[in-house]
Protein backbone atom coordinates (compact mmCIF):
# COMPACT_ATOMS: atom_id res chain seq x y z
CA UNK A 1 0.00 0.00 0.00
CA UNK A 2 1.31 3.51 -1.09
CA UNK A 3 2.46 5.81 2.49
CA UNK A 4 -0.16 8.58 0.87
CA UNK A 5 -2.97 5.76 0.70
CA UNK A 6 -2.67 4.66 4.31
CA UNK A 7 -2.41 7.96 5.29
CA UNK A 8 -5.94 8.76 3.81
CA UNK A 9 -7.31 5.13 4.88
CA UNK A 10 -6.67 5.94 8.69
CA UNK A 11 -8.31 9.74 8.35
CA UNK A 12 -11.11 7.95 6.75
CA UNK A 13 -11.22 5.31 9.58
CA UNK A 14 -10.92 8.24 12.20
CA UNK A 15 -13.81 10.55 10.40
CA UNK A 16 -15.89 7.07 10.53
CA UNK A 17 -15.11 6.28 14.11
CA UNK A 18 -15.99 9.71 15.15
CA UNK A 19 -19.59 9.93 13.34
CA UNK A 20 -20.57 6.72 14.69
CA UNK A 21 -19.71 7.87 18.54
CA UNK A 22 -21.62 11.22 17.77
CA UNK A 23 -24.58 9.02 16.77
CA UNK A 24 -24.50 6.60 19.49
CA UNK A 25 -23.58 10.24 21.94
CA UNK A 26 -26.98 11.31 20.31
CA UNK A 27 -29.25 8.54 20.73
CA UNK A 28 -28.29 7.84 24.52
CA UNK A 29 -28.99 11.65 24.63
CA UNK A 30 -32.96 11.12 23.53
CA UNK A 31 -32.85 8.70 26.40
CA UNK A 32 -32.93 11.82 28.46
CA UNK A 33 -31.05 10.27 31.07
CA UNK A 34 -30.43 11.55 34.70
CA UNK A 35 -27.14 12.74 34.48
CA UNK A 36 -26.70 14.11 37.67
CA UNK A 37 -27.36 10.57 39.08
CA UNK A 38 -24.44 9.39 36.96
CA UNK A 39 -22.67 12.21 38.18
CA UNK A 40 -23.47 10.94 41.74
CA UNK A 41 -22.30 7.39 41.38
CA UNK A 42 -19.74 7.81 39.02
CA UNK A 43 -16.93 8.12 41.93
CA UNK A 44 -18.17 5.02 43.70
CA UNK A 45 -18.38 3.03 39.96
CA UNK A 46 -15.04 4.19 38.72
CA UNK A 47 -13.41 3.02 42.71
CA UNK A 48 -12.27 6.60 43.39
CA UNK A 49 -13.98 5.43 46.92
CA UNK A 50 -13.38 2.69 49.19
CA UNK A 51 -16.36 0.27 50.05
CA UNK A 52 -17.64 0.76 53.59
CA UNK A 53 -15.29 -2.61 54.16
CA UNK A 54 -12.25 -0.02 53.06
CA UNK A 55 -11.71 -2.63 50.30
CA UNK A 56 -11.47 -0.78 46.71
CA UNK A 57 -14.68 -1.61 44.49
CA UNK A 58 -15.97 -0.28 40.78
CA UNK A 59 -13.57 -0.21 38.80
CA UNK A 60 -10.69 -0.32 40.75
CA UNK A 61 -11.55 -3.81 41.36
CA UNK A 62 -12.56 -4.85 38.01
CA UNK A 63 -8.92 -3.73 37.09
CA UNK A 64 -7.28 -5.45 40.03
CA UNK A 65 -8.98 -8.62 39.55
CA UNK A 66 -8.25 -9.11 35.78
CA UNK A 67 -4.90 -7.63 36.69
CA UNK A 68 -4.04 -10.29 39.06
CA UNK A 69 -5.55 -13.24 37.15
CA UNK A 70 -3.81 -12.31 33.89
CA UNK A 71 -0.69 -12.80 35.82
CA UNK A 72 -1.28 -15.72 37.30
CA UNK A 73 -3.10 -17.64 34.09
CA UNK A 74 0.09 -16.46 32.50
CA UNK A 75 2.50 -18.12 34.31
CA UNK A 76 -0.10 -21.24 34.24
CA UNK A 77 -0.13 -21.06 30.85
CA UNK A 78 3.42 -21.10 30.47
CA UNK A 79 4.32 -24.11 32.52
CA UNK A 80 1.20 -25.93 30.30
CA UNK A 81 2.37 -25.06 27.50
CA UNK A 82 6.31 -26.02 28.19
CA UNK A 83 4.39 -29.86 29.29
CA UNK A 84 2.06 -29.50 26.05
CA UNK A 85 5.18 -29.19 23.88
CA UNK A 86 7.11 -31.54 26.06
CA UNK A 87 8.49 -34.96 24.91
CA UNK A 88 7.97 -36.60 28.62
CA UNK A 89 4.71 -38.98 28.32
CA UNK A 90 3.80 -37.59 32.44
CA UNK A 91 4.17 -34.19 31.76
CA UNK A 92 2.24 -34.12 28.33
CA UNK A 93 -0.52 -35.76 29.74
CA UNK A 94 -0.86 -33.70 32.94
CA UNK A 95 -0.85 -30.43 30.50
CA UNK A 96 -3.80 -32.19 27.86
CA UNK A 97 -5.55 -33.47 30.93
CA UNK A 98 -5.68 -29.83 32.88
CA UNK A 99 -6.17 -27.96 29.56
CA UNK A 100 -9.35 -30.62 28.52
CA UNK A 101 -10.86 -29.90 31.95
CA UNK A 102 -10.92 -26.35 31.79
CA UNK A 103 -12.10 -25.72 28.74
CA UNK A 104 -14.58 -28.28 28.23
CA UNK A 105 -16.47 -26.87 31.52
CA UNK A 106 -18.19 -23.25 31.81
CA UNK A 107 -16.32 -20.63 33.96
CA UNK A 108 -19.35 -19.73 35.91
CA UNK A 109 -19.66 -23.34 36.73
CA UNK A 110 -15.90 -23.46 37.65
CA UNK A 111 -16.41 -20.37 39.96
CA UNK A 112 -19.45 -22.02 41.78
CA UNK A 113 -17.43 -25.26 42.31
CA UNK A 114 -14.47 -23.13 43.65
CA UNK A 115 -16.61 -20.98 45.77
CA UNK A 116 -19.37 -23.01 46.81
CA UNK A 117 -18.97 -26.51 46.38
CA UNK A 118 -14.96 -26.75 48.01
CA UNK A 119 -16.19 -25.82 51.37
CA UNK A 120 -18.60 -29.21 51.67
CA UNK A 121 -14.90 -30.92 51.77
CA UNK A 122 -13.35 -28.43 53.87
CA UNK A 123 -11.55 -26.40 51.52
CA UNK A 124 -12.81 -22.87 52.48
CA UNK A 125 -11.83 -19.96 49.99
CA UNK A 126 -12.71 -16.48 50.04
CA UNK A 127 -14.94 -14.83 47.41
CA UNK A 128 -11.79 -12.54 46.10
CA UNK A 129 -9.35 -16.01 45.84
CA UNK A 130 -12.46 -18.01 44.59
CA UNK A 131 -12.28 -15.58 41.51
CA UNK A 132 -8.60 -15.26 41.01
CA UNK A 133 -8.34 -18.83 41.30
CA UNK A 134 -11.31 -19.75 38.79
CA UNK A 135 -10.36 -17.15 36.64
CA UNK A 136 -6.34 -18.07 36.21
CA UNK A 137 -7.36 -21.80 36.15
CA UNK A 138 -9.79 -21.24 33.11
CA UNK A 139 -7.65 -18.60 30.82
CA UNK A 140 -4.32 -20.10 31.89
CA UNK A 141 -6.09 -23.34 29.73
CA UNK A 142 -7.00 -21.49 26.98
CA UNK A 143 -3.52 -19.30 26.97
CA UNK A 144 -1.95 -22.27 27.17
CA UNK A 145 -3.19 -23.66 23.27
CA UNK A 146 -2.42 -19.78 22.50
CA UNK A 147 1.39 -20.07 23.49
CA UNK A 148 1.62 -23.91 22.05
CA UNK A 149 0.23 -22.94 18.79
CA UNK A 150 2.74 -19.94 18.49
CA UNK A 151 5.59 -21.71 19.38
CA UNK A 152 4.87 -24.31 17.05
CA UNK A 153 4.29 -21.89 13.84
CA UNK A 154 8.15 -20.66 14.24
CA UNK A 155 10.13 -22.55 11.06
CA UNK A 156 11.86 -25.41 12.33
CA UNK A 157 14.73 -24.15 10.45
CA UNK A 158 14.78 -20.90 13.20
CA UNK A 159 15.54 -23.56 15.36
CA UNK A 160 18.14 -25.84 13.61
CA UNK A 161 20.18 -22.78 12.41
CA UNK A 162 20.23 -22.27 16.11
CA UNK A 163 21.47 -25.87 17.35
CA UNK A 164 24.08 -25.77 14.42
CA UNK A 165 25.87 -22.55 16.05
CA UNK A 166 26.34 -24.49 19.62
CA UNK A 167 24.08 -21.93 20.83
CA UNK A 168 22.75 -23.52 24.39
CA UNK A 169 19.38 -24.55 25.00
CA UNK A 170 17.91 -20.94 27.00
CA UNK A 171 19.46 -19.40 24.31
CA UNK A 172 17.72 -21.08 21.76
CA UNK A 173 14.41 -20.79 23.58
CA UNK A 174 14.69 -16.90 25.14
CA UNK A 175 16.42 -15.42 22.21
CA UNK A 176 15.50 -17.54 19.08
CA UNK A 177 11.78 -18.78 19.75
CA UNK A 178 10.29 -17.08 22.29
CA UNK A 179 10.64 -13.33 20.60
CA UNK A 180 9.36 -14.55 17.22
CA UNK A 181 6.36 -16.26 18.84
CA UNK A 182 5.58 -13.57 21.03
CA UNK A 183 4.89 -11.73 17.75
CA UNK A 184 2.25 -14.92 17.05
CA UNK A 185 0.91 -14.71 20.41
CA UNK A 186 0.17 -11.36 21.41
CA UNK A 187 -2.84 -10.62 19.16
CA UNK A 188 -4.79 -13.78 20.42
CA UNK A 189 -3.64 -13.68 24.06
CA UNK A 190 -4.81 -9.91 23.56
CA UNK A 191 -8.07 -11.01 22.57
CA UNK A 192 -8.20 -12.84 25.25
CA UNK A 193 -7.07 -10.63 28.26
CA UNK A 194 -9.77 -7.95 26.98
CA UNK A 195 -12.26 -11.05 27.54
CA UNK A 196 -11.11 -11.60 30.93
CA UNK A 197 -11.50 -8.39 31.50
CA UNK A 198 -15.40 -8.21 30.81
CA UNK A 199 -15.77 -12.18 32.48
CA UNK A 200 -13.91 -10.55 35.92
CA UNK A 201 -18.20 -9.57 36.23
CA UNK A 202 -18.55 -13.24 37.35
CA UNK A 203 -17.21 -12.42 40.49
CA UNK A 204 -19.58 -10.10 41.70
CA UNK A 205 -21.56 -13.81 42.18
CA UNK A 206 -19.79 -13.80 45.09
CA UNK A 207 -21.15 -10.73 46.60
CA UNK A 208 -17.88 -8.56 45.21
CA UNK A 209 -17.99 -5.29 44.72
CA UNK A 210 -16.90 -5.18 41.09
CA UNK A 211 -18.24 -2.48 38.29
CA UNK A 212 -20.91 -4.87 37.15
CA UNK A 213 -22.35 -5.60 41.05
CA UNK A 214 -22.19 -1.96 42.14
CA UNK A 215 -24.05 -0.88 38.92
CA UNK A 216 -26.70 -3.50 39.76
CA UNK A 217 -27.04 -2.29 43.26
CA UNK A 218 -27.42 1.19 42.46
CA UNK A 219 -29.95 0.59 39.69
CA UNK A 220 -32.01 -1.68 41.37
CA UNK A 221 -32.58 0.98 44.71
CA UNK A 222 -33.30 3.89 42.58
CA UNK A 223 -34.57 2.08 39.04
CA UNK A 224 -32.27 3.91 37.19
CA UNK A 225 -31.23 0.86 35.24
CA UNK A 226 -30.67 2.42 31.70
CA UNK A 227 -28.36 4.98 32.90
CA UNK A 228 -26.14 2.30 35.61
CA UNK A 229 -25.91 -0.18 33.06
CA UNK A 230 -25.15 1.79 30.59
CA UNK A 231 -22.50 3.83 32.52
CA UNK A 232 -21.01 0.21 33.26
CA UNK A 233 -21.25 -1.00 29.98
CA UNK A 234 -18.82 2.71 28.78
CA UNK A 235 -16.09 1.81 31.69
CA UNK A 236 -15.70 -1.58 30.61
CA UNK A 237 -15.26 -0.54 27.38
CA UNK A 238 -12.65 2.70 27.73
CA UNK A 239 -11.12 -0.13 29.77
CA UNK A 240 -10.84 -2.60 26.81
CA UNK A 241 -9.75 0.09 24.61
CA UNK A 242 -6.99 1.15 26.86
CA UNK A 243 -5.52 -2.38 27.04
CA UNK A 244 -5.91 -2.76 23.30
CA UNK A 245 -3.61 0.24 22.92
CA UNK A 246 -0.88 -1.69 25.13
CA UNK A 247 -1.37 -4.51 23.14
CA UNK A 248 -0.85 -2.77 19.57
CA UNK A 249 2.51 -0.88 21.31
CA UNK A 250 3.76 -4.83 21.83
CA UNK A 251 2.31 -6.03 18.34
CA UNK A 252 4.85 -3.46 16.74
CA UNK A 253 7.72 -4.12 19.37
CA UNK A 254 7.56 -7.54 18.75
CA UNK A 255 7.32 -7.29 15.11
CA UNK A 256 10.53 -5.79 15.14
CA UNK A 257 12.29 -7.16 11.51
CA UNK A 258 8.97 -9.07 10.65
CA UNK A 259 7.26 -5.59 9.70
CA UNK A 260 9.42 -4.56 7.45
CA UNK A 261 8.81 -6.92 4.81
CA UNK A 262 5.12 -6.34 4.35
CA UNK A 263 6.09 -2.98 4.22
CA UNK A 264 8.26 -3.47 1.02
CA UNK B 1 40.48 -38.00 21.94
CA UNK B 2 43.17 -36.03 22.35
CA UNK B 3 45.02 -38.40 20.77
CA UNK B 4 43.75 -38.13 18.03
CA UNK B 5 43.18 -34.55 17.50
CA UNK B 6 46.91 -33.97 17.84
CA UNK B 7 47.76 -36.76 14.95
CA UNK B 8 48.47 -34.46 12.06
CA UNK B 9 47.58 -37.17 9.74
CA UNK B 10 43.92 -38.14 10.78
CA UNK B 11 40.90 -36.25 8.98
CA UNK B 12 39.33 -33.34 10.22
CA UNK B 13 35.82 -35.15 9.40
CA UNK B 14 35.61 -38.46 9.38
CA UNK B 15 32.07 -40.55 9.04
CA UNK B 16 32.59 -44.31 8.98
CA UNK B 17 29.54 -46.70 7.99
CA UNK B 18 26.45 -44.36 8.62
CA UNK B 19 23.49 -45.86 8.62
CA UNK B 20 20.24 -43.45 8.69
CA UNK B 21 16.85 -44.22 8.73
CA UNK B 22 13.79 -41.92 8.50
CA UNK B 23 10.76 -43.81 9.94
CA UNK B 24 11.05 -46.77 7.12
CA UNK B 25 12.86 -45.43 5.03
CA UNK B 26 16.76 -46.17 4.85
CA UNK B 27 18.28 -42.39 3.95
CA UNK B 28 22.15 -43.50 3.83
CA UNK B 29 23.92 -46.75 3.68
CA UNK B 30 26.77 -47.48 5.51
CA UNK B 31 28.27 -44.58 4.21
CA UNK B 32 31.80 -43.66 4.69
CA UNK B 33 33.25 -40.20 3.74
CA UNK B 34 36.74 -38.69 4.82
CA UNK B 35 37.50 -34.91 4.57
CA UNK B 36 41.15 -33.67 5.27
CA UNK B 37 41.83 -30.38 6.66
CA UNK B 38 41.85 -27.95 3.78
CA UNK B 39 39.92 -30.33 1.70
CA UNK B 40 36.94 -28.94 -0.30
CA UNK B 41 34.89 -31.48 -1.25
CA UNK B 42 31.34 -31.25 -3.44
CA UNK B 43 28.40 -33.89 -3.11
CA UNK B 44 25.93 -34.26 -5.73
CA UNK B 45 23.57 -36.54 -6.62
CA UNK B 46 19.48 -36.20 -7.29
CA UNK B 47 16.96 -35.49 -4.81
CA UNK B 48 16.44 -38.31 -2.11
CA UNK B 49 19.82 -39.50 -2.35
CA UNK B 50 20.61 -38.40 1.23
CA UNK B 51 22.99 -35.91 0.63
CA UNK B 52 21.28 -33.45 2.93
CA UNK B 53 20.86 -36.12 5.46
CA UNK B 54 24.79 -36.75 5.67
CA UNK B 55 25.73 -32.90 6.12
CA UNK B 56 23.14 -33.40 9.03
CA UNK B 57 24.75 -36.38 10.58
CA UNK B 58 28.22 -34.28 11.05
CA UNK B 59 26.85 -31.40 12.87
CA UNK B 60 24.87 -33.57 14.68
CA UNK B 61 21.14 -32.24 13.73
CA UNK B 62 20.46 -35.51 13.12
CA UNK B 63 21.99 -38.20 14.78
CA UNK B 64 22.58 -42.22 12.80
CA UNK B 65 21.54 -45.48 14.02
CA UNK B 66 24.57 -46.45 13.47
CA UNK B 67 28.03 -45.66 12.75
CA UNK B 68 30.59 -42.87 13.90
CA UNK B 69 31.21 -39.15 13.07
CA UNK B 70 34.89 -37.99 14.18
CA UNK B 71 35.08 -33.86 13.88
CA UNK B 72 38.65 -32.94 15.15
CA UNK B 73 39.46 -35.44 17.01
CA UNK B 74 36.04 -35.62 19.07
CA UNK B 75 33.67 -38.41 18.39
CA UNK B 76 29.53 -37.05 18.06
CA UNK B 77 27.28 -38.51 20.33
CA UNK B 78 24.86 -36.72 22.98
CA UNK B 79 27.26 -34.91 25.23
CA UNK B 80 29.49 -34.00 22.62
CA UNK B 81 27.46 -32.42 20.49
CA UNK B 82 27.43 -28.93 21.35
CA UNK B 83 31.53 -28.94 21.21
CA UNK B 84 31.13 -30.33 17.39
CA UNK B 85 28.94 -27.78 16.83
CA UNK B 86 31.63 -24.93 17.29
CA UNK B 87 34.13 -26.33 15.28
CA UNK B 88 31.32 -27.11 12.13
CA UNK B 89 29.80 -24.06 10.51
CA UNK B 90 26.66 -25.03 8.37
CA UNK B 91 24.73 -22.67 6.05
CA UNK B 92 21.56 -23.58 4.90
CA UNK B 93 19.53 -23.59 1.44
CA UNK B 94 16.85 -21.30 3.51
CA UNK B 95 19.54 -18.99 5.19
CA UNK B 96 17.54 -19.31 8.36
CA UNK B 97 18.39 -16.00 9.72
CA UNK B 98 17.07 -14.68 12.92
CA UNK B 99 14.36 -12.47 11.88
CA UNK B 100 14.07 -10.58 14.32
CA UNK B 101 17.77 -9.84 14.91
CA UNK B 102 20.18 -7.53 13.03
CA UNK B 103 22.75 -8.44 11.05
CA UNK B 104 25.13 -7.61 13.01
CA UNK B 105 22.95 -9.41 16.24
CA UNK B 106 22.62 -12.21 13.74
CA UNK B 107 26.19 -12.23 13.54
CA UNK B 108 27.47 -11.81 17.24
CA UNK B 109 24.98 -13.89 19.02
CA UNK B 110 26.70 -17.18 19.50
CA UNK B 111 29.81 -15.55 19.63
CA UNK B 112 28.63 -13.88 23.21
CA UNK B 113 26.99 -16.51 24.39
CA UNK B 114 28.79 -19.44 23.28
CA UNK B 115 32.27 -18.42 22.94
CA UNK B 116 32.27 -16.07 25.79
CA UNK B 117 33.11 -12.35 23.89
CA UNK B 118 32.87 -9.31 25.04
CA UNK B 119 30.37 -7.52 22.70
CA UNK B 120 32.68 -4.92 21.57
CA UNK B 121 34.52 -7.87 20.49
CA UNK B 122 32.20 -10.00 18.76
CA UNK B 123 30.80 -7.03 16.90
CA UNK B 124 34.71 -6.44 15.64
CA UNK B 125 34.86 -10.18 14.40
CA UNK B 126 31.46 -9.77 13.15
CA UNK B 127 32.03 -6.58 10.84
CA UNK B 128 35.28 -7.39 9.70
CA UNK B 129 33.42 -11.16 8.12
CA UNK B 130 30.67 -8.76 6.82
CA UNK B 131 33.33 -7.05 5.34
CA UNK B 132 34.44 -10.29 3.60
CA UNK B 133 31.12 -11.04 1.89
CA UNK B 134 30.53 -7.46 1.31
CA UNK B 135 28.00 -6.98 3.77
CA UNK B 136 29.10 -4.62 6.53
CA UNK B 137 26.76 -1.80 5.02
CA UNK B 138 23.89 -3.52 5.90
CA UNK B 139 24.97 -4.61 9.67
CA UNK B 140 22.23 -2.55 10.97
CA UNK B 141 19.06 -3.82 9.31
CA UNK B 142 16.75 -6.62 9.22
CA UNK B 143 17.20 -10.16 7.28
CA UNK B 144 13.77 -8.73 5.98
CA UNK B 145 15.25 -5.90 4.05
CA UNK B 146 17.60 -7.67 2.11
CA UNK B 147 17.66 -10.23 -1.44
CA UNK B 148 18.08 -13.54 -0.50
CA UNK B 149 21.99 -13.44 -2.33
CA UNK B 150 22.46 -10.84 0.68
CA UNK B 151 20.83 -12.73 3.37
CA UNK B 152 22.73 -15.98 2.47
CA UNK B 153 25.73 -13.97 3.05
CA UNK B 154 25.76 -12.53 6.17
CA UNK B 155 24.51 -16.56 6.89
CA UNK B 156 27.47 -17.50 5.40
CA UNK B 157 29.17 -14.23 7.95
CA UNK B 158 27.22 -16.02 10.49
CA UNK B 159 28.74 -18.84 10.67
CA UNK B 160 32.42 -18.02 9.91
CA UNK B 161 32.04 -15.50 12.92
CA UNK B 162 32.36 -19.08 14.83
CA UNK B 163 35.88 -19.61 13.39
CA UNK B 164 34.66 -23.12 12.39
CA UNK B 165 37.08 -25.77 11.14
CA UNK B 166 34.78 -27.17 8.82
CA UNK B 167 31.72 -25.49 6.89
CA UNK B 168 28.86 -27.16 5.42
CA UNK B 169 27.02 -25.55 2.63
CA UNK B 170 23.38 -27.42 2.08
CA UNK B 171 22.40 -26.29 -1.26
CA UNK B 172 22.82 -22.45 -0.70
CA UNK B 173 22.22 -21.50 -3.75
CA UNK B 174 19.33 -23.35 -4.70
CA UNK B 175 16.50 -20.93 -3.18
CA UNK B 176 18.02 -17.70 -5.03
CA UNK B 177 16.86 -16.28 -7.93
CA UNK B 178 19.95 -17.04 -10.97
CA UNK B 179 21.47 -13.53 -10.26
CA UNK B 180 22.05 -13.78 -6.62
CA UNK B 181 23.48 -17.06 -7.30
CA UNK B 182 27.17 -15.62 -8.32
CA UNK B 183 27.79 -13.27 -5.56
CA UNK B 184 26.92 -16.12 -3.52
CA UNK B 185 29.08 -18.39 -5.10
CA UNK B 186 31.84 -15.91 -4.73
CA UNK B 187 31.92 -15.78 -1.40
CA UNK B 188 32.45 -19.28 -0.83
CA UNK B 189 35.16 -19.15 -3.47
CA UNK B 190 36.47 -16.38 -1.65
CA UNK B 191 36.52 -18.88 1.42
CA UNK B 192 38.26 -21.70 -0.45
CA UNK B 193 41.07 -19.68 -1.67
CA UNK B 194 41.71 -18.94 2.40
CA UNK B 195 42.22 -22.31 2.69
CA UNK B 196 38.81 -23.36 4.50
CA UNK B 197 37.82 -27.18 4.54
CA UNK B 198 34.41 -27.21 2.82
CA UNK B 199 31.36 -30.15 2.03
CA UNK B 200 28.88 -28.68 -0.09
CA UNK B 201 25.66 -30.04 -1.58
CA UNK B 202 25.24 -28.24 -4.49
CA UNK B 203 23.56 -28.22 -8.17
CA UNK B 204 25.72 -25.92 -9.54
CA UNK B 205 28.05 -28.13 -11.55
CA UNK B 206 30.47 -25.38 -12.97
CA UNK B 207 31.00 -24.10 -9.40
CA UNK B 208 31.67 -27.59 -7.99
CA UNK B 209 34.40 -27.72 -10.87
CA UNK B 210 36.40 -24.92 -10.29
CA UNK B 211 35.91 -25.19 -6.22
CA UNK B 212 36.10 -29.07 -5.50
CA UNK B 213 39.02 -31.23 -4.99
CA UNK B 214 36.66 -33.81 -5.19
CA UNK B 215 33.49 -34.56 -5.96
CA UNK B 216 31.40 -37.18 -4.23
CA UNK B 217 28.16 -38.71 -6.51
CA UNK B 218 25.45 -40.12 -3.95
CA UNK B 219 22.39 -42.28 -5.47
CA UNK B 220 20.22 -44.09 -2.82
CA UNK B 221 22.00 -43.35 0.46
CA UNK B 222 25.46 -44.40 -0.98
CA UNK B 223 28.29 -43.05 -2.73
CA UNK B 224 28.52 -44.64 -6.54
CA UNK B 225 31.34 -42.87 -7.66
CA UNK B 226 33.71 -39.87 -6.67
CA UNK B 227 37.25 -38.53 -8.03
CA UNK B 228 38.45 -35.07 -9.21
CA UNK B 229 35.85 -33.03 -10.72
CA UNK B 230 37.43 -33.36 -13.96
CA UNK B 231 37.27 -37.27 -13.94
CA UNK B 232 33.40 -37.07 -12.53
CA UNK B 233 32.18 -34.88 -14.85
CA UNK B 234 34.23 -35.93 -18.02
CA UNK B 235 34.69 -39.21 -17.46
CA UNK B 236 32.10 -40.93 -15.52
CA UNK B 237 32.05 -44.59 -14.97
CA UNK B 238 29.05 -45.49 -13.50
CA UNK B 239 25.28 -45.60 -15.37
CA UNK B 240 23.85 -43.67 -12.79
CA UNK B 241 26.00 -41.03 -12.58
CA UNK B 242 26.03 -40.88 -16.96
CA UNK B 243 21.97 -40.37 -16.27
CA UNK B 244 22.47 -37.55 -13.30
CA UNK B 245 24.82 -35.97 -15.41
CA UNK B 246 22.96 -36.16 -18.63
CA UNK B 247 20.03 -34.74 -17.03
CA UNK B 248 21.74 -31.48 -15.23
CA UNK B 249 23.19 -30.72 -18.86
CA UNK B 250 19.90 -30.81 -20.34
CA UNK B 251 18.31 -28.65 -17.78
CA UNK B 252 21.00 -25.55 -17.32
CA UNK B 253 23.99 -24.52 -19.45
CA UNK B 254 26.46 -23.88 -16.69
CA UNK B 255 28.52 -26.91 -16.53
CA UNK B 256 31.62 -25.48 -17.73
Amino acid sequence: MFVEDSGRFREKVWLTWLGLAGLLAWGVHGLHLDIAYIGAKLPFLLGLKLAPDGFIQGAALTIFVSAASMLCASGVALVTAAGRLSSNPLAFALATFYASLFRGTPLLVQVLIIYLALPQIGIVLGALTSGLVALSLNYGAYLAETIRSGVMAVPAGQREAALALGLPRWVITWKVIAPQALRLIIPPAGALFVSMLKDSSLVSLMGLWELNFLAQSYARSSFRYMEMLLAAALIYWILSVGFEVVQFRLERRFGRGIAVVTDR
Amino acid sequence: MTALASDPSAPLVRISDLDKWHGGVQVLRRLSLDLALHERVVVCGPSGSGKSTLLRCVNGLELPQSGTVVVDGIELNRAAVERIRRRVGMVFQSFNLFPHMTVLDNCTLAPISVRKLRAPEAREIALDYLGRVRMVGHADKYPGQLSGGEQQRVAIARALCMSPKVMLFDEPTSALDPEMVKDVLDVIMGLAAAGMTLLCVTHEMAFARRVAHRVVFMDHGQIVEQGPPDRIFDAPESGRLRVFLSRRLQGSPVSR
